[in-house]
């Protein structure tokens, strides 16, 4: 007999431990209570249509000790300021930080650092229960920080659960350039889940490039609530390179005007992996652009999930608001199911979208091949080719040689599988 | 430099090559004339390794190895080059670089070191100007926005970076402009040397006026059934493909 509906989140969370961060009672005082009366949502519920919590719900999570690892080869940039997690543990800090910059860690953290965050769903309800580590990001008005500051969360260990919770409070005229990475190792029927708040004051420029690079079986879902005040400019950049189940929930509300908002993705899958972005951009405010470019490659068993949407309030005039999907299906058994949605209610505004599925030009990688290049060297070419715009976005030369060097492993290592 | 025994050629249970001969020597220029549906591009398709042509008989000889068994990418190594008839555009693949990967495979599997930046971007210079290849066209995306007769120098162009032994231009001529035609051959005909060959695949007479072949065969449902100098492309072009094919018992 299946467990009654009610039971089985609460199966999934019983061994798990309370949450470590020290959070504000405005966000932990309500949430046990809603949790309790919640489920795993079915795919009867919009969200989760397409991405099935069957498998998730049947894992039996259980923390392991964590083993030794070289933290440094995890590091996708060298010239950064490093912070790496591994599991409940933060085990390295940048010894120095460029002025204007905090970075507080764990039990640093106090909870009045936190500030208010939105969290609903079952996914963001369980970071606040359990939120093992994090940190909270402080940049102060009119700092432009030198180098990227680069943060690494390793999940460790099979069956290890992970929820990490961090701020970013990113200053008046501020400008930084934050990576973000998340690999595993180990992993079988591991869970991560990592949430982020995000606040964008006044005329402040924030690129975050967030990379997921999860090898193995890890679940991972992550979630990033945005908040933009007038004059501000964000690029999320989200590259799904490697990870049998990830899911993205991105929110960002511009609560200013003349803002402006560049939300990317691209998705590299193989196998029976998984990949669901869901973004939301709310325009509360008029005379602001957002952009939205989703890339995916999918091969062998994968498949993807786009819903993008896009609200335009009803005084929230000339928005211009653009929204586009684009895949390249390499396997005829590959699937992706991409759903734009506008719900717009000004009236002078310019809204666009698409969606576009297709395949990879074989014509083109004969007429390369017939130039001396490898099968493999010129599939890796028109990928890469086809994912450039949205890798040009990210604005770190060095992280882009890293995502370059990934998918050139990634490519080789596809077609030795075939052989 | 090439032997050609015998080829049978299908595709999707079609028979396309019937038993084609063909002998070619170093330093040497051969036509392959013939009316549509013939053969022709069948055989450059084959030559260069199209994997959706089913070769049910026969055996090519390249320079001393077994053609038939290698890949599309390790007979362009061993200095095969085909100039399409239909260049393909690939946006976001820069020619430039393509080209630098392409001829660093091409001489790793000759033994030899790769080519530096500088010397490439000088090898760049020299041989774009041999189709007057405008430097800018080099480093846009391949053959994306490029006319006709660009299109057609970039191939032209890319023989050239690449030094092939034996080059096979597939309908070549088809689309140029007198212009464009007399540039295209203009760069052919500085290419040959005697240690290198080209086959001419063209349905029409014209291009050989700017090309001069050593022979020309007429290949006519799926073998060579006529060979000649070049004298043959101009009694063909008067005459007509049915001569020819009435003058070939089925």
């Amino acid at each position: 007999m299946e467990p009654v509906t009610k039971a089985t989140l609460q199966v999934f969370r019983k061994k798990l431990s309370p949450a470590k961060l020290l959070l504000p009672s405005s966000f932990i005082d309500a949430n046990e209570k809603e949790l309790i009366e919640m489920d795993f949502p079915n795919s009867r519920q919009e969200a989760w249509k397409y991405t099935r919590l069957n498998r998730v719900a049947k894992i039996n999570l259980e923390s392991t000790p964590s083993s030794i690892i070289d933290w440094s080869s995890y590091l996708m940039v060298k010239d950064a300021y490093n912070f790496v997690f591994q599991n409940t543990e933060c085990i390295y800090k940048s010894p120095d930080l460029p002025k204007g910059v905090s970075i507080k860690i764990g039990e640093q953290i106090g909870a009045t650092d936190w500030l208010s965050s939105i969290n609903e769903g079952h996914v963001a309800k369980l970071n606040v229960a359990h939120a093992q580590n994090g940190c909270v990001i402080n940049i102060s008005d009119g700092v432009q920080v030198d180098k990227p500051i680069q943060l690494i969360f390793i999940s460790d260990g099979p069956k290890q659960p992970n929820f990490w919770r961090n701020q970013l409070q990113h200053g008046n005229g501020a400008k930084a350039d934050i990576h973000v990475g998340y690999f595993s190792k180990d992993a079988i029927d591991s869970y991560s889940n990592v949430h982020w708040s995000v606040f964008l004051k006044e005329n402040s420029h924030l690129i975050m490039t967030k990379i997921q690079n999860d090898g193995d079986a890890n679940y991972h879902f992550s979630t990033e609530n945005i908040s933009q005040l007038k004059d501000s400019n964000f690029t999320l950049n989200t590259l799904t390179l490697d990870g049998s189940f990830v899911r993205n929930d991105v929110l960002v509300k511009v609560e200013g005007e003349n803002c402006e908002t560049h939300l990317n993705g691209a998705y590299i899958m193989k196998e029976n992996q998984h990949v669901d972005n869901h973004t939301t951009v709310d325009h509360i405010f008029p005379n602001c652009n957002s952009y939205e470019l989703y890339k995916g490659v999918m091969d062998d068993k994968s498949t993807a999930v786009f819903n993008g949407k896009v609200f335009v309030r009803p005084n929230a005039q000339k928005i211009n608001a653009f929204q586009s999907n684009a895949n390249v299906l390499l396997s005829n058994d590959a699937a992706v199911n991409s759903k734009p949605e506008l719900e717009i209610y000004a009236d002078d505004v310019k809204c666009s979208h698409g969606s576009t599925t297709g395949q990879l030009d074989e014509e083109a990688i004969f007429y390369l091949r017939s130039r001396g290049i490898s099968e493999a060297a010129a599939r890796q070419l028109v990928v890469a080719a086809f994912m450039q715009d949205v890798f040009l976005k990210v604005a770190s030369n060095d992280l882009k040689s890293y995502i370059y060097q990934q998918l050139a492993v990634r490519f080789d290592l596809y077609l030795q599988d075939k052989d | 430099m090439i032997t050609i025994k015998d080829l049978h050629a299908s595709i999707e249970g079609k028979p396309i090559l019937k038993g084609l001969n063909l002998t070619v020597k170093a330093g040497e220029i051969h036509a392959i004339m013939g009316p549509n549906g013939a053969g022709k591009s069948t055989l450059a398709s084959v030559l260069a390794g199209r994997e959706e042509y089913e070769i049910t008989q026969g055996d090519v000889n390249f320079n001393g190895v077994d053609l038939l068994p290698l890949s599309v990418e390790e007979r362009a190594r061993e200095g095969l080059f085909l100039a399409f008839q239909y260049p393909v555009e690939i946006p976001g693949v820069s020619n430039i670089n393509f080209l630098r990967t392409a001829l660093n495979e091409i001489r790793e599997h000759k033994g030899e070191k790769g080519i530096s930046a500088k010397d490439f971007m000088s090898l760049v210079r020299e041989k774009s100007a041999l189709v007057e290849l405008d430097s800018k066209l080099a480093s846009r995306s391949v053959n994306e926005g490029f006319s006709g007769g660009e299109k057609k120098r970039n191939e032209i162009f890319q023989m050239a970076m690449l030094n092939p032994i034996l080059s096979i231009l597939d309908e070549t001529d088809s689309g140029l402009d007198i212009d464009a035609l007399r540039i295209v051959a203009n760069g052919v005909n500085q290419l040959k040397t005697d240690q290198n060959a080209t086959i001419i695949i063209t349905h029409y007479q014209r291009l050989l006026d700017y090309i001069i072949p050593d022979f020309v065969h007429v290949l006519y449902d799926g073998k060579i059934v006529k060979s000649g100098g070049k004298d043959l492309a101009l009694e063909l072009e008067e005459k007509g493909y049915d001569w020819i094919k009435n003058n070939t018992p089925n």
